[in-house]
């Protein structure tokens, strides 16, 4: 009896133990997390800061066109601080950002934050509609495919998410056009206005056409673990227990098997990224993509860099909510 | 015949088969026969490949999910055929007058649930939603779990194997079943957390009434807690009786198990093997399965179909057509 006392002791102290490195790992995780997002943040635009500068094009000739005299060129280079050595700049925009100074646009003189405050909603909308509808396709279609014991269904899903996935997304953005815009008429081919439902109208289409790179990486990642998961002798346990439908399907089938999509979906926001800015242009949507493309052509300093920092602020904070949600999903998921 | 005179469940000349498109129905068992009595603790013991799974399969309803079918035969729980059973008559009897333990206490319960999430979904199976929590708990303590509430709050994961396995356990008593079927219950247990196990479900059957079916490939552990045994060979029931009347095995195949337990090894002596492999699915001879690895194989046990058990159902059976040789081995 003192020997099973013991032993009962001693698993209540490891329970606690256990407990109290989950928490203390949730904790670390999220301040080492956020830590990370400054460093990757200030990478990206230390790297994007320097190849802007090493490029060739000036944006003081670029701005003010061919007819000016080169004193005029000069004053508006003073004036735009390019004068000063590579290393000044850096400090004066690096401690710009600690005010919430991002600078101004060589171009049309606004505010940067400004610029990023009014286009960057638009490219999240369509992000986030991206893996909604990702979310909504692959999710069914997963599960259908990996619980249907027909050869012909599985065949079928390999062939297609094959050939999904090479179809370029440009391809299929125009493609959508054609059918949804032009033939049935029932998605705007360009324009954009701004309030929140109403510009779902213009959204959801691009949004689609991501998912056509999105939807066949998901599910088949999905459809392999929940193969897996089939196989595992907890599902026949949930089988015996008489689990209603739905909670059989959510909790012994898709909870089980989510964590590695989820987590993938979350990593794959910065190819997201790429996507949606060539939907932003093909679609003429207001998106910070577009603006970065024309930044970047206007050698635009200011407002490149500091949209390559927030792209990559953006990734980072995706992935870590798609660990979050992983490690929610199924607690056997270690965060790192 | 009275209900107390029926055994709870007849299995009876049960033929499993796993159908396929293109290729020719794969038999694995061919004529499983026993029956299992209200209370009764059986063990049903073999190598593996030898079937014990599959007919615990068809007791559970589980059968068709693993791509298997009852060709011919039936197994009757309390008179009525399970072989027929629908998926509505299964969601009646399955967890709720059968329950079960499965094979690896690893596996077993859900990863992503807690323990309470669990028990509650086996609870709410009786119909009787009131009291869940409470209920919970009186299982747990059931099993012996101590510290309760923190065991309830807690995923798979966080529990050791023998205390998952306690769970499970006391899922499958959430409807206090007539029959519950533990398979391979204590597998990747230690020795200890294993007699722990079985000495709990030996106490639930004394307590509780319930029936047992103890599927395992160790017989000395079979011989300690079972009041009955099954053993089967290659898809086939080769012999059935009592504890104590397997002492003296009436079958070769029985006695190779015997002789091969390391229990009763003698130290500095070499362990007793069974010669050759269990024949594998679908490479049956004709004649008796185990006689090309029987040490008494006569010529007329290679010929016509595996025989048949000999003797009545409750008596000592076995499936040998030449138990007047076994004093030879």
């Amino acid at each position: 009896m003192t020997d099973s006392q013991q032993t009962a002791a001693a698993q209540d102290a490891q329970m606690v133990v256990e407990k109290d490195r989950n928490r203390a790992a949730l904790r670390k995780t999220f301040y080492g997390r956020i830590l990370r997002s400054v460093i990757v943040g200030f990478w990206v635009m230390v790297i994007a800061f320097s190849l802007m500068r090493l490029s060739p094009g000036d944006p003081v000739r670029l701005a003010l066109g061919a007819d000016v005299t080169e004193e005029a060129v000069d004053a508006f280079r003073t004036q735009l601080g390019l004068d000063k050595p590579f290393y000044i700049q850096f400090w004066d925009y690096f401690t710009g950002i600690f005010r919430g100074d991002l600078g101004y646009s060589y171009f049309s003189g606004r505010d940067v934050t400004e610029i990023i405050g009014t286009h960057l909603p638009v490219t999240l909308m369509i992000i986030g509609l991206s893996i909604l509808f990702a979310a909504l396709i692959s999710l069914p279609l997963a599960l259908f495919v990996a619980t249907s014991k027909s050869n012909t269904v599985n065949y079928m899903f390999r062939a297609l998410t094959s050939v999904s996935l090479a179809i370029p997304g440009f391809f299929l953005a125009l493609l959508g056009l054609l059918v949804f815009g032009v033939y049935f008429n029932i998605a705007p081919a360009a324009g954009y206005e701004g309030a929140f439902p109403g510009n779902l109208k213009y959204l959801w289409l691009p949004a689609l056409a991501n998912c056509g790179s999105l939807v066949p990486v998901l599910s088949r990642v999905l459809h392999s673990s929940l193969v897996d998961t089939l196989d595992e002798e907890f599902v026949e346990t949930g089988v015996i227990r008489g689990v209603r439908k739905g909670r059989f399907y959510w909790s012994y089938l898709l909870r089980p098997s989510l964590a590695p999509t989820v987590v993938l979906l979350s990593y794959m926001v910065g190819v997201m990224i790429g996507g949606t800015v060539i939907m932003e242009t093909i679609f003429s949507l207001p998106g910070i993509g577009r603006e970065l493309i024309t930044a970047v052509d206007g050698r635009d300093y200011p407002v490149v860099q500091s949209i390559a920092m927030i792209f990559g602020l953006i990734v980072v904070f995706f992935s870590f909510i798609g660990d979050l949600t992983g490690y929610l999903l199924d607690r056997r998921v270690t965060l790192s | 015949m009275s209900a107390s005179n029926t055994p709870l469940i007849q299995v009876r000349d049960v033929v499993i088969g796993i159908p396929h498109k293109r290729r020719p129905t794969l038999t694995i068992v061919n004529k499983a026969n026993f029956d299992i009595n209200y209370g009764e603790m059986v063990g049903i013991v073999g190598e593996s490949g030898s079937g014990k799974t599959m007919i615990c399969r068809t007791m559970i309803g589980t059968l068709e999910r693993r791509g298997g079918k009852i060709l011919s035969g039936d197994v009757l729980f309390e008179g009525e055929s399970l072989a027929r059973a629908s998926e509505s008559d299964w969601k009646k009897l399955r967890g709720k007058s059968i329950g079960y333990v499965p094979q690896s206490a690893l596996a077993g319960p859900n990863p992503v649930l807690t323990i309470e999430a669990q028990l509650a979904e086996a609870l709410r199976n009786t119909g009787d939603t009131k009291n869940i929590k409470s209920r919970s708990k009186e299982l747990l303590e059931l099993v012996k779990i101590r510290r309760v509430d923190t065991v309830l709050k807690q995923y798979p994961y966080q529990l050791s194997g023998g205390m998952r396995q306690r769970v499970m356990i006391a899922c499958a008593l959430a409807t206090s079943p007539k029959l519950l079927i533990a398979d391979e219950p204590t597998t990747g247990l230690d020795v200890t957390v294993q007699s722990q196990i079985m000495d709990l479900l030996k106490e639930i059957r004394s307590t509780m009434g319930t029936a047992i079916v103890l599927i395992s490939h160790d017989l000395a552990l079979i011989d300690e807690v079972c009041d009955r045994v099954v053993v089967m060979h290659a898809g086939a029931t080769v012999e059935v009786g009592s504890v104590k009347e397997l002492v003296k095995p009436r079958h070769p195949y029985t006695i190779a198990l015997n002789s091969s337990r390391i229990d009763i090894a003698q130290p500095g002596s070499e362990l007793v093997t069974i010669k050759g492999n269990a024949p594998s699915v679908g490479e049956w001879n004709p004649g008796c399965r185990f006689a090309d690895r029987c040490s008494i194989v006569q010529a007329d046990c290679r010929t016509g179909e595996h025989p048949e058990l000999i003797g009545a159902s409750g008596t000592h059976q076995t499936a040998c057509i030449h138990t007047e040789l076994l004093e030879r081995i």
